[in-house]
């Protein structure tokens, strides 16, 4: 689990352009929203006296009207969603399924966003699995474009069991309620709430590593059935639990280290000069590109144990 | 063998006997400030494992006004949670929000009161069955599923000065919390519980409202006299102060809670409370005993709870009107049980959560508007069926100003952790991101800005609209008309009319009455709009331009006009030295009033324009040596009603664009994580 895990890293941080990549694709596809957003911020308050306390901090007294009278994409912005904010309401909206719903105008580019990504994980778990193969982007978005048509159908696969996964959480925290009718502390509710919270994200990355190893099934081992893809994926798991679990929390503890510094370095936001702001968008970047890393490194790692497990047909030539 | 119910009742009616016939030589002499004309001696027993009330009733009601009346009329308000066709349950549909929705409230769930007996104690102590005379009444809607107004008639009327006794035994299932009323598991609060008096107003009649979703109370002042019984571990918490407790010795405790001049009484109970005593002290105003009942796992915000109170006992003493009862009991209620921040006379609930970051506004705001409501709607008690703003709205006003002055603006919160039926547990805060409780009302007021005439009785307001009305409306306009006459101007108003009308029950027309009186100025032009009509006020800078100034086009008076361009004669260059500028102000809204225009100028010149609002639009013209940086329409911000003070400046240039891109920027770092949060599914 371990030798899987540092040569996660290794094969991810080897090749550098692969996370420049990803993190691109992010920074693309939420570019023209946010250019639309900021065209509505700057029509709403670009040419009033709420300018000047917008650039240097926040203007509640223009937040209160612009919220009101937001529509589609606009109702999104939120102050309180700059920095660790965001992050944590994006994985409470993980946990509870809800995030689609939340932020339903968002929904369009996010499919978008998916169906470009299935391209670029493809390449990714191939540059991964024969890290001596071809480079380039061409040969990554060739092997995505090959895996590509086979990913999505593993992900309508997939889709449907997470919707039952969320079905379950919705379930449990119905009952969750009715077992709570007579509490009267909060911190009872608290840790019931947390223990559901726990269980629903560790089904939800089971269920994830079991797709994991059907992605890196069907891309060492060539396979085009989504559904035995799937199944396999699932065997692996079952076979080798501790492993699969192992390597999964030790990114889970790793990837606290940069939410951590994330807090820590969490910039201001008051903003007298540019600097300021820049130093903002660079830390929130920063964390976006440690994400992805950390993304990316568990999926090196997740293919190191598939091979090394000696699952599917030796390395193509 | 007696049941354990015979077994209290008997208990009840021995000491029932010994209260009526021992003098009240243990209450404390207190200097009589109202007319104490309902007065109420009590005896419930609490069984927290059927959720039931017993409870013996004695009340003496004196007529105070003019006219006889032959009829008593009672509120019975927990009927209102009777069954799902009560008007209280049908107007909570309408609100849209509630969190019990019927078909999934379980039969222990519902609460209902019932009589079992009720006399008219005669001169000579013989009692008259009145039972055959009750009926249930509907004033306000004709819901013949509605008992929360019963009704008894009397042998004789009872004459103006004289006195009516009665006595009731009844009976109550207490709800799951509906309206902060209510059980959750050994929690118990227990509100507007027991057969309770309408007011008698004369001609009119009897002011006894069913009861409503979206309304309070209205009662007359009295004397309480209340003993509760509880199993002897509960810590109870009520209006009064604690005169006696009794420990039976059969597992129950009896605690007898008197006070003098209030209108209504209610209590607490439960066996985690933990009991914290501190003392407000100023050398202006008398002192007041508090009392606060926390749950333990809310213990380390008890020095915030009790300096909010003492911050509300001190700046509304000092700024209206004396305290007058010398002691208050704060509650933090239990987590779940809906009884958030509500006030009844001495006694509020402050409701908060385990994690509330210092400076966030809770639970400091909701203990000072609670603690202020023992002033306005304590002392001051206006009916809150018909008029709620009158309490509501003042208090509010008041408790943003009060918030402001003590702690600042508050930073907002996100919150997360959200367990059912809850809200989010951990809260995130925002230091740099300040709102200004004024702001904070607006936005809740904007929408329904037009919905409802404030003069309309509250309970006929559209439920969803109360709020918004009663609370950010009132506080709004009572914020405008303190910018607009000044606080030195203000303040006496406000302290006249708690002066005036402590322990009475006031109306608006007093208010308007005491506002004119006080101010030397007719405001009535204010109040026609504010209070008598649903106007919205929006002022805006529509456009705005500075242009070279000079002549182009034809000119002179003799003969043909000579044509004029400043580009060919070489003057381009020198009419750019002076500038015309324009300005254009807009009313959107209905509502008017006068407004100050402010013209900043690029050299830092400044001028100062007054209108007063009432054409739909005016222009600005000022022929200066600079071009116009901005203008903006009500620059001290008087008329905190606007709707939309956004539109209130415009800046002739845009300035820079750093705001939108920082903030989209900031933006986009989130939608970034979010789409990687969403290729987590594939």
């Amino acid at each position: 689990m371990f030798g899987a895990t540092t040569a996660g890293f290794r094969r991810a941080l080897g090749s550098p352009l692969l996370i420049v990549a990803a993190w691109l694709l992010t920074v693309i596809a939420a570019l023209p929203v946010t250019i639309v957003v900021g065209n509505s911020l700057q029509q709403s308050f670009g040419r009033t006296l709420s300018a000047e306390p917008m650039a240097e901090g926040f203007d509640s007294t223009w937040y209160g009207e612009y919220r009101g009278s937001a529509k589609g994409i606009e109702k999104s912005f939120d102050p309180t969603l700059a920095g660790v904010g965001g992050v944590l309401t994006n994985l409470e909206g993980w946990i509870r399924g809800d995030a689609i719903d939340r932020f339903a105008g968002l929904t369009g580019v996010a499919l978008l966003f998916v169906l470009v990504w299935a391209v670029f994980i493809g390449g990714a778990i191939e540059r991964y699995a024969y890290p001596d193969g071809p480079r380039g982007v061409a040969a990554i978005m060739s092997a995505g474009g090959r895996y590509w048509g086979r990913f999505v159908r593993l992900a309508l696969l997939s889709g449907v069991v997470y919707y039952g996964v969320y079905r379950l959480h919705h379930w449990v925290m119905r009952v969750l309620e009715g077992r709570l009718l007579d509490v009267t502390e909060e911190t009872r509710a608290m840790w019931a709430t947390l223990t559901v919270y726990a269980g629903t994200a560790l089904i939800l990355v089971m269920v994830r590593a079991c797709f994991d190893y059907a992605k890196i099934a069907i891309v060492i081992e060539d396979r085009r059935s989504a559904l035995l893809s799937a199944v396999q994926g699932m065997l692996f798991v079952l076979m080798h639990p501790f492993s699969a679990a192992g390597i999964v929390l030790v990114f889970g503890i790793v990837a606290a280290v940069p939410l951590t510094l994330y807090v820590w370095l969490r910039p201001s936001l008051i903003t007298p000069g540019w600097g300021g702001l820049i130093y903002a968008i660079f830390v929130g970047q920063l964390w976006m590109l440690a994400r992805i890393t950390l993304r990316l490194s568990l999926l090196g790692a997740q293919t190191a144990l598939y091979q090394s497990a000696g699952s599917g047909s030796p390395p193509r030539s | 063998m007696e049941s354990a119910n015979q077994t209290a009742r008997r208990w009840l009616a021995i000491l029932f006997v010994a209260s009526v016939t021992l003098p009240i030589a243990t209450q404390p002499a207190a200097p009589v400030r109202s007319p104490r004309n309902a007065n109420y001696t009590l005896f419930v027993e609490l069984d927290p494992e059927t959720k039931m009330l017993t409870a013996t009733q004695r009340l003496e009601w004196r007529n105070i006004r003019t006219v006889a009346t032959d009829e008593l009329w009672f509120h019975l308000y927990w009927n209102g949670w009777r069954n799902n066709e009560s008007t209280w349950m049908r107007e909570d549909r309408l609100r849209g929000r509630s969190a019990r929705k019927p078909g999934k409230i379980k039969e222990g769930d519902w609460s209902w009161i019932t009589i079992d007996s009720v006399h008219l104690v005669n001169r000579d102590e013989t009692k008259t069955d009145l039972a055959s005379t009750q009926t249930y009444r509907t004033p306000d809607d004709d819901n013949a599923e509605d008992r929360t107004v019963w009704a008894v008639t009397l042998p004789d009327p009872v004459g103006p000065g004289e006195t009516a006794t009665v006595e009731l035994t009844w009976r109550a299932k207490i709800p799951r919390t509906f309206a902060r009323t209510g059980f959750r598991g050994d929690y118990f609060f227990i509100a507007h519980w027991f057969p309770k008096l309408g007011v008698f107003e004369g001609e009119r009649g009897w002011n006894c409202h069913q009861f409503h979703a979206g309304t309070e109370f209205f009662s007359d002042y009295g004397v309480y006299d209340v003993t509760i019984t509880t199993p002897s571990e509960y810590v109870v918490g009520a209006t009064g102060r604690e005169t006696e407790t009794i420990d039976h010795g059969d597992g129950t405790t009896a605690h007898r809670f008197q006070q003098a001049d209030v209108h209504g009484f209610a209590w607490t109970a439960s066996p985690d409370y933990i009991e914290v005593r501190d003392r407000f002290e100023h050398p202006e105003l008398p002192a007041v005993d508090i009392r606060l009942l926390i749950q333990p796992e809310k213990e380390h915000q008890t020095r915030r709870h009790l300096d909010a109170t003492k911050a509300a006992l001190e700046h509304y003493g000092l700024w209206y009107g004396a305290y007058p009862y010398g002691h208050v009991t704060v509650i933090d209620p239990a987590w779940g049980s809906g009884a958030g921040g509500m006030e009844y006379p001495t006694f509020f609930t402050c409701g908060s959560g385990i994690h509330r970051p210092f400076g966030g506004g809770s639970p400091e705001g909701v203990t000072i508007h609670e603690a202020g409501h023992q002033f306005w709607y304590g002392v001051v008690g206006n009916n809150e069926f018909e008029y709620a703003w009158l309490d509501e709205g003042l208090n509010t006003y008041s408790t943003n100003r009060t918030m402001q002055t003590v702690y600042g603006d508050s930073f907002r919160v996100r919150r997360f952790v959200t367990p059912p039926g809850g809200r989010g547990i951990f809260a995130l805060a925002f230091p740099e991101i300040r709102q200004d409780p004024w702001m904070g009302r607006l936005n809740r007021y904007r929408d329904d800005a037009t919905s409802d005439v404030p003069s309309t009785p509250t309970f006929r307001y559209h439920p969803r609209t109360g709020g918004s009305l009663s609370y950010s409306k009132t506080a709004l306009w009572l914020r405008t008309l303190e910018n607009h006459l000044g606080w030195e101007s203000f303040r006496p108003i406000m302290a006249t009319f708690y002066e005036r009308y402590a322990f009475k029950h006031p109306t608006p027309e007093d208010f308007v009455r005491v506002a004119n009186e006080v101010s030397g100025q007719d405001l009535d032009w204010f109040f026609d709009q504010v209070i008598d009509d649903s106007v919205a006020f929006d002022y805006a800078i529509d456009s705005i331009s500075s242009k070279p100034l000079g002549l182009e086009g034809f000119v002179g008076d003799n003969g043909d006009p000579t044509f004029v361009d400043p580009k060919a004669s070489g003057n381009e260059e020198e009419t750019k030295k002076a500038w015309r500028t324009e300005v254009v102000v807009r009313r959107h809204g209905g509502g008017v009033f006068p407004v100050s225009i402010k013209l900043v100028f690029e050299n830092e010149e400044e001028s100062i324009h007054e209108w007063d609002g009432r054409g739909r639009w005016t222009l600005i013209t000022e022929e200066r040596e600079s071009k116009l940086r901005y203008a903006v329409v009500d620059p001290e911000g008087v008329l905190a009603l606007d709707i939309h003070p956004g539109n209130n400046s415009r800046l002739r240039e845009t300035p820079t664009k750093k705001g939108s891109v920082k903030w989209a920027g900031m933006w986009m770092v989130w939608v970034q994580d979010l789409l990687s949060s969403w290729a987590f599914y594939l």
